[in-house]
């Protein structure tokens, strides 16, 4: 979507690593920052979070 | 949610706090000092409170890039450090016995925090190396 790690960690208010943690699937992000992302992406969360099986 | 946290710069206070006292811990662990009562109970003071208070310095101050995945973090290595706290206190107290135990009883007063601070430390540095491996 051409937007850097580091850009949507800015955007967010969290560091690079933790985006890093959430696509690697190692970190759960609160509901407040997972509405954020959605909010920067202008996207549903449910468009980019997925509930997985082990989850 | 919102934690109460030391600022950052109190991290350095606890490090400088925690380094020194806990050199002497094991020093005075090892070889008690020949010292008057005065000053032996000033040394004994000194350690403990230093370890203690450097290691909530260390452990409860912000990081400089301070968020909810490091407060993650903070949570899970205080729940890994009473794991392993209970584990060594269990293990000594079946293993160690008489005076010996008196010891590993002092030893184990400080031993909660120390663990804590190690356990924090290694899991940021492996929560920064995880980006850093990723560049």
């Amino acid at each position: 979507m051409g937007v850097t790690q580091q850009q949507l960690a800015d955007a967010v208010g969290v560091s690079r690593q933790t985006i890093v943690a959430i696509e690697k699937g190692h970190f759960l992000p609160s509901t407040p920052l997972a509405l954020k992302i959605a909010r920067h992406f202008n996207k549903s969360v449910e468009s980019i979070f997925i509930l997985e099986d082990n989850d | 949610m919102h934690n109460l946290l030391f600022p950052h710069r109190f991290q350095l206070i606890g490090w400088i706090l925690f380094i020194p006292a806990l050199i002497c811990g094991v020093f005075a662990y090892y070889e008690t000092p020949a010292l008057p009562d005065w000053a032996f109970t000033a040394v004994n003071d000194i350690i403990i409170i230093g370890i203690t208070l450097g290691s909530v310095f260390i452990v409860c101050s912000k990081e400089r890039d301070e968020d909810e995945m490091i407060s993650a973090i903070r949570l899970s290595s205080l729940l890994n450090s009473v794991y392993i706290y209970t584990a060594i206190l269990i293990t000594g107290t079946l293993l160690v016995n008489g005076s010996e135990f008196i010891k590993f009883m002092m030893f184990n007063m400080v031993l909660m925090p120390i663990i804590f601070v190690i356990n924090f430390r290694l899991e940021i540095r492996r929560h920064h190396k995880q980006a850093e491996d990723e560049e």
